[in-house]
């Protein structure tokens, strides 16, 4: 018999998952521990019901990945930024979602598809400058005068040897 | 739209799945990420403890790096620390951790941070794989090998420690030679310009009594007296 959890997103959705899925992620995991058998659904206020079902979506297609994948293996993997099929049609969304997805599954603890989120942007960031990764993700460059000088001579030091 | 901005560990992560370094002379230089440095705060202080562990710098322009990023901000050295203690399993650059302590040192002087010097025992103590650390000229002072010697009471990886012309005085040399009772790793300290005088000299003889790792004791320079010396060869029979 499979036990269902109730979770609930931020915008008070409930979803109604199957227990052994929800233990992808490490939070739930040892929240479930700590709580034992309970029926009260889990509140998951840092993450909205549009983000929470792909994380679930994604949860259920790895449901039979075995948990704990061993270390040596994600040390091998460190550089390689390849992404399986199935996840690569999975993460292909706006940026916004993706970084949504990236911190729930960050606060849910989910480190596969957090690999995933991060090896994307990681893609992103290949072979551009910071100007350009400003542009791509919108970020405020935040540097003073006086540190945007600094951090030219720096580049320029770099750029000298 | 701006996006979320990630959390610090976030950061890490993604930066991690950058190519390795490319060869540039002296220098590996792993140029994305040398870019990310280039963006934000946030993205600064993630992306240059994991730059300087790739970065190889020519002797001598180790505390350029220093002043060059000094100003922007203590957090930086901070992460740095923890990123020591983390993420180091391969030989960490020496040179970087001297700077580091060199700012922490000129920090504590003038009272400031008193944070940095924790940071910095922290991750000394924590640190299994750092074999050498060279701190030739760098203003470490009493107070500095004081904070040295404390985290040296727990750190066992450490075999070659450099403190040449370092002004660290009697009372530092007498803290090192405390934590030379019980550290069993050490085996080669350079202390030459240091101005221990006798004091410093007699403290240390006290721990060679016990110490049975230490091969290799440089004491030139010192001030040592006839009382200081005397005592050294005593404790060499």
């Amino acid at each position: 018999m499979t036990t269902k959890v109730t979770l609930t997103s931020s915008d008070n959705e409930n979803f109604s998952v199957n227990k052994e899925i929800t233990k992808r992620s490490i939070l739930i995991k040892n929240m479930l521990e700590d709580v034992g058998k309970s029926d009260t659904p889990i509140p998951l206020p840092n993450v909205n019901s549009k983000v929470l079902r792909k994380v679930i979506e994604w949860c259920e297609y790895h449901c039979m990945d075995p948990l704990a994948p061993t270390n040596e293996n994600t040390e091998n993997q460190k550089q390689n930024t390849d992404i399986e099929d199935w996840d690569q049609k999975f993460i292909e969304v706006d940026q916004e979602t993706l970084f949504k997805i990236i911190l729930a599954t960050n606060y849910l603890n989910i480190k596969p598809l957090l690999d995933i989120g991060c090896k994307t942007i990681t893609n992103m960031i290949k072979g551009k400058s910071p100007e350009e990764i400003y542009k791509t993700f919108n970020i405020v460059n935040n540097f003073t005068p006086k540190e945007e000088a600094q951090i030219r001579k720096e580049n320029k030091w770099a750029e000298d040897q | 739209m701006t996006s979320p901005t990630l959390p610090f560990e976030t950061l890490t992560g993604i930066f991690e799945h950058l190519p390795e370094e490319d060869a540039i002379e002296h220098y590996l230089i792993r140029t994305d990420l040398f870019n990310c440095s280039l963006v934000s705060h946030d993205w600064r202080a993630a992306a240059l403890p994991m730059l300087w562990k790739t970065v190889r710098f020519v002797p001598g322009k180790a505390f350029r790096t220093y002043e060059d990023v000094s100003i922007l901000s203590e957090q930086i050295w901070q992460r740095l620390a923890d990123s020591l203690v983390s993420k180091c399993r391969n030989e960490a650059p020496c040179q970087l951790i001297a700077s580091y302590i060199h700012s922490a040192c000129s920090s504590v002087d003038k009272g400031i941070d008193e944070e940095g010097g924790r940071a910095l025992a922290k991750a000394l103590k924590m640190n299994r794989s750092l074999q050498n650390l060279d701190l030739w000229k760098s203003d470490v002072g009493e107070n500095g090998a004081s904070a040295l010697a404390e985290a040296l009471k727990t750190n066992t990886s450490l075999k070659n420690l450099d403190i040449k012309e370092n002004g660290i005085g009697k009372d530092g040399a007498s803290a090192l030679a405390e934590v030379l009772k019980m550290n069993m790793s050490l085996q080669i300290l350079d202390l030459g310009r240091n101005c221990i005088g006798d004091i410093g000299a007699s403290a240390l003889v006290e721990s060679l009594k016990t110490n049975t790792s230490l091969q290799n004791l440089d004491l030139s320079l010192n001030n040592i007296g006839e009382k200081g010396a005397r005592a050294l060869a005593e404790a060499l029979k």
